[in-house]
């Protein structure tokens, strides 16, 4: 998703990729097959995965989901830590112009 | 996921010094490394060499290539090392070259060649009874890795290495089955796999001349879990565990990731175990059943 | 016919030692049989009858050089090849062409023997102006032969020098004798003794090696305990 890999377009093959990481044929199999499950790619019989057309309803879904969880996670801190709400905007807010 | 298998082997038995190999049903599945692991003496030397076609007493059927039949075919794909010498002694790496030129079609002297001085083998006239186990494995590797092959048989390729050659030995098998694109194999034997572990796609425990687990190694890590506890909680948590071990600070073992809701109640964190605890931890179960 | 000196060549690995077994040793031979056959010519004149026993036993000594450096020699060839748990072999099995190749360097190996000896023997007993008529000369040529090639069953079946100079000590003792009593000509030794010699001992001491290279394919055969 950012950008390296355009829809259509097929990734490196699970052995190629293997052997540039130098990891187990496997583990880059399993990979692949985890993102065939989120929907990003399609794997064709003989030639391999790729990546799939961008539906950005699906994957605005997806990031929503993602944002909500490290949000969450974000709160749990807080409470432990015992940050009031108004600390925990108010860095929000400041880490959002920091990123402008 | 369904995968080929290379090897198909059935019902295999065979009787040698004072020790039973017995695999009722065996694949190695193709375009992946196989790891067959075990300790010393259970039987992994004894299979290879059955594969391999240097031994030929045993009881069984072996399939190789999708039901192969004609021998030569079969051996000329086919690439072996041994775990001790396996050369006249006279010989220098030179004369290794022109033997394999002999002995396989497949055989490409510039490769062996190349091959000898990428990993350091220089002085072709260097008798193989004068090299190091090192350099002798090296050798050897290079002489198989100078032909084209759709499969290779290692017996503890790594054994003799140091660790700059187990990583460039990983290397090696990872380009050899880029290279084949799913139609090449590799099978190897250690007795050490937190070595090959990064290049291992596929293990086989072996004990006693039996297969007692086997698995891709993905799958092997989501059966087993690894838990660490309390030492309160021993009785209740030893019988549920595999290579069972405790130390001042708590015990840890193996548990099979069914069974992790047995453990309610009790204080314990998981992690996910790595190939190397989990055949450590089988290995163990089945010495202890020895007695 | 290259295949064959191919393979025999892989266990005779170094040049040096080919010139040595192909040259040197044949020509260092036959210079000794010259320069020998020199003297006793000039003893001739001194006393014939003894010039004449003394190019036979000349004769002979050359052949206990022949059995003496063939045998020591094919230590460094083939030397132990057919000892029981060795994995000298174990790479040429990995192949279909293994044992086939083994074959062809063992035949290569015994053309070379025979080729050897009849050249020395042949030449030598010219050069030692011994007046031997071409069958005795063949006789001694299939003899030795076959003595070489008897001397080497026991060589290549162990690995030990210790035998290979036993066995040498044997053969070489016996030889001077063997070689005067042979060209007496009594019947058993003139038919049967060469025939047995140069016809079934070298097939046999090959088919023992391949037997036991074949055998080393299974670990439980009694077989493999020869």
């Amino acid at each position: 998703m950012a950008g390296k890999l355009k829809q259509g377009e097929y990734l490196p093959s699970i052995r190629g990729l293997a052997k540039e990481l130098r990891i187990s044929v496997i583990t880059t199999m399993k990979a692949y097959e985890e993102l065939e499950r989120q929907g990003l790619v399609t794997a064709v019989q003989g030639k391999g995965y790729y990546v799939n057309a961008q539906d950005s309803e699906m994957l605005r879904e997806q990031h929503l989901r993602k944002m909500e969880e490290h949000l969450s996670n974000a709160i749990s801190a807080a409470r432990i830590g015992g940050i009031s709400n108004q600390e925990l905007i108010q860095i929000l807010e400041m880490l959002l112009e920091a990123d402008n | 996921m369904t995968t080929e298998a290379i090897i198909t082997m059935t019902d295999i038995q065979k009787k040698f010094k004072g020790f039973q190999l017995d695999i009722p049903f065996l694949q190695i599945p193709k375009g992946f490394a196989t790891a067959l692991i075990g300790e010393n003496g259970a039987g992994k030397s004894t299979l290879l060499n059955i594969l391999a076609g240097i031994r030929l007493d045993y009881k069984g059927n072996i399939s190789f290539f999708d039901g192969e039949k004609d021998e030569y075919k079969i051996r000329e794909n086919i690439g072996y090392t041994s775990s001790t010498n396996y050369f006249l002694p006279h010989w220098t790496i030179k004369a290794v070259g022109e033997a394999s030129e002999l002995l396989f079609d497949q055989f490409h002297m510039e490769r062996f060649r190349k091959l000898c001085t990428d990993l350091g083998l220089d002085g072709e006239s260097k008798k193989i009874s004068n090299l190091s186990d090192g350099m002798r494995m090296k050798t050897e590797l290079a002489a198989v890795f100078a032909r084209d092959t759709r499969a290779l048989l290692l017996d503890e390729p790594a054994s003799p290495l140091d660790p700059l050659m187990r990583d460039r030995l990983c290397t090696m098998i990872r380009e050899y089955l880029d290279e084949g694109n799913g139609e090449k194999s590799v099978l190897f034997s250690t007795h050490n796999i937190a070595d090959m572990e990064n290049v291992t796609d596929y293990a086989i425990i072996m004990e006693q001349g039996k297969v007692v687990e086997e698995g891709f190694v993905e799958d092997l890590k989501e059966k087993y879990v690894l838990v660490k506890g309390e030492n309160a909680d021993e009785a209740a948590a030893k019988p549920l565990l595999i290579g069972f071990t405790k130390s001042n600070y708590g015990y840890e073992g193996l548990c099979l990731s069914e069974n992790l809701d047995k453990f309610a109640g009790m204080d314990i964190a998981t992690e996910a175990p790595t190939l190397s605890q989990i055949s450590v931890a089988i290995m163990k179960q089945y010495t202890q059943l020895r007695g | 016919m290259k295949q064959y000196i191919k393979s025999y060549h892989l266990f005779l690995t170094r040049w040096w030692f080919r010139g040595i077994i192909y040259l040197v040793y044949p020509a260092l031979l036959l210079l000794l049989a010259g320069f020998l056959g020199n003297k006793v010519t000039e003893f001739t004149w001194i006393s014939y009858e003894k010039a004449q026993s003394y190019r036979l036993v000349l004769l002979e000594l050359l052949c206990s050089f022949i059995v003496s450096v063939e045998i020591f020699c094919d230590y460094f060839i083939f030397g132990g090849i057919a000892t029981k748990e060795t994995n000298k072999l174990e790479y040429l099995k990995t192949s279909v062409k293994g044992i086939p190749l083994l074959t062809k360097a063992l035949i290569t190996d015994g053309m070379r023997h025979l080729l050897s000896i009849a050249i020395i023997i042949g030449f030598g007993s010219l050069l030692l102006t011994t007046a031997l008529s071409p069958l005795d000369c063949l006789l001694i040529i299939i003899f030795v032969f076959g003595l070489v090639e008897a001397g080497l069953i026991v060589t290549r079946h162990f690995s030990t020098l210790l035998i290979q100079y036993i066995t040498l000590s044997v053969i070489t003792f016996f030889l001077p004798a063997s070689i005067t009593l042979l060209l007496q000509k009594t019947i058993a030794f003139t038919i049967w003794l060469p025939l047995l010699l140069a016809i079934i001992i070298p097939f046999l001491g090959r088919w023992l090696i391949l037997k036991k290279a074949r055998n080393s394919y299974y670990d439980n055969r009694p077989e493999n305990s020869l």
